[in-house]
């Protein structure tokens, strides 16, 4: 049982590299808009 | 084994420590935060969370057998006999600690793996695409720390058998991620108008809020490496406090005679150098050589970084290389120096003591963690490179991480 347990929880750790390995490159656009608001060189 | 074999005295110190270093990697996250130009401080101190998060899962699957567990062969790496914890429970391993739960030994070294590539990432702090700081961290946990933790610290861990002294991470810890930070920051490239256009801090006040919290963590990180709660842990206590104290009073001296101010931010990273310069030694040497040993990280340390970026051109954006790389070199070459056993039995003579050759035996640990690291760092980096690419692209480094990679700003001013 404890190896199984193991196991699965390998497998999610992984599932969640993955996951954010596969992830869109740029974040939300909105924030940009606020960044845009202020002098970003300071 | 019996069960009045653990010590109640000492499983609460060494819990309340790993709380301790626990509370050192956020610290690093602010420390780091003020540092950076404002439109980076989210994205700098995620960095830090993220790690505190991610390394905490990878080292109870794997991380903490391959550098703890019994060795395979030649002391190179731990087995994967303790994947999952299997097998690491309540009672002692004589090993490592005698008198604590294994698992309270675990979670305290768990700590150390956390906040270690949480130092590199102010090396690339301002322009690593987040995904890649991602990668990037998980494969060097497994390739870079764990083995080093096992050549030290593992039973039948070469350089442990080879006599290496490292009270609680000068090599592992420092050395390690500042000969990282060091091939990191070359590899990735300097920030768009490093040397050109103005970088200052955002945020001193954030600077120092981290400064004291890793100060105060740090009495975890090295008296908890007595493992026991009595004397050697005291030792630790008081010459972490007194090297991080005469690093600060020196590194701002050398300063304000430099730069003809007496700084804040001199006086906060010369107490970081302080305490990086003290680990290895902390509970081998006397509070004296703990002294000297500060004096001698306050100035080492301060042209360290000077050498690194003015000198040297890189652009190790928040002197990582010289604050961990060169402070933590002194500190294991210092251990060589001022070692004496009349304050840890289980410890070596120095030079001082008449013992040139633990000198060398630091000299060569040293040596070996700058190249290993090194080496490995360029390896990982050139790979995730040609696979995910490691830069975020020239129009969001302008805008700023914080938008372009997490979508979110730190001021709504």
């Amino acid at each position: 049982m404890d190896a199984a347990l193991t196991l699965v929880s390998m497998i999610s750790f992984f599932v969640l590299v993955a996951t954010w390995i596969a992830a869109p490159l740029r974040a939300a656009e909105p924030s940009l808009a606020h960044e845009a608001a202020q002098p970003i060189a300071a | 084994m019996p069960e009045s074999v653990i010590s109640a005295g000492d499983t609460a110190w060494l819990l309340t420590s790993a709380a301790l270093v626990m509370l050192m990697t956020p610290a690093l996250g602010f420390f780091y935060g003020g540092l950076v130009r404002r439109k980076n401080v989210l994205s700098t101190i995620m960095h830090s969370w993220f790690i505190l998060a991610l390394i905490s899962v990878q080292f109870v699957l794997w991380g903490y057998s391959l550098a703890f567990s019994p060795d395979t062969g030649m002391g190179i790496i731990g087995g994967l006999s303790w994947v999952g914890l299997n097998g690491v429970g309540q009672e002692p391993n004589p090993d490592y600690a005698a008198t604590v739960p294994a698992l309270a030994y675990m979670i305290f070294q768990m700590m150390f793996a956390v906040i270690t590539p949480a130092l590199i990432t102010g090396s690339f702090a301002e322009r690593k695409r987040f995904k890649a700081f991602v990668l990037f961290t998980l494969l060097w946990a497994t390739f870079v720390y764990d083995p080093l933790a096992h050549w030290v610290w593992g039973t039948g861990g070469w350089l442990r058998t080879m006599g290496t002294l490292d009270f609680a991470g000068g090599t592992v810890v420092h050395i390690s991620s500042g000969a990282s930070a060091l091939v990191a920051a070359i590899v990735l490239g300097k920030r768009k108008g490093f040397g050109k256009d103005a970088m200052d801090p955002h945020d001193l006040t954030m600077v120092v809020l981290g400064a004291a919290l890793l100060w105060f963590g740090w009495f975890g990180f090295n008296a908890g490496s007595a493992l026991t709660s009595g004397g050697l842990a005291a030792q630790a206590f008081v010459n972490t406090n007194t090297a991080a104290a005469m690093a600060g009073l020196t590194w701002m001296t050398v300063s304000w005679a430099v730069h003809r101010r007496p700084s804040i931010l001199g006086a906060a990273a010369g107490a970081v150098a302080g305490l990086v310069a003290i680990t290895p030694a902390a509970g081998f040497v006397t509070v004296p050589a703990s002294i000297i040993i500060g004096l001698g990280a306050g100035v080492v340390c301060f042209f360290g970084v000077m050498f690194v970026k003015e000198k040297f051109g890189v652009d190790d954006a928040l002197d990582v290389v010289g604050v961990h790389g060169v402070g933590g070199t002194w500190g294991a070459l210092a251990t060589g120096i001022f070692a004496t056993v009349a304050v840890n039995s289980a410890g070596a003579d120095g030079l001082l003591y008449g013992n040139p050759q633990q000198l060398l035996t630091q000299a060569i640990a040293a040596g070996v963690s700058w190249i290993y690291a090194g080496v490995m760092t360029f390896i990982i980096m050139k790979a995730i490179d040609a696979v995910i690419g490691l830069r975020v692209p020239e129009d969001e480094e302008v805008l700023g991480l914080d938008s372009t990679q997490h979508g979110e700003i730190a001021y709504q001013l």
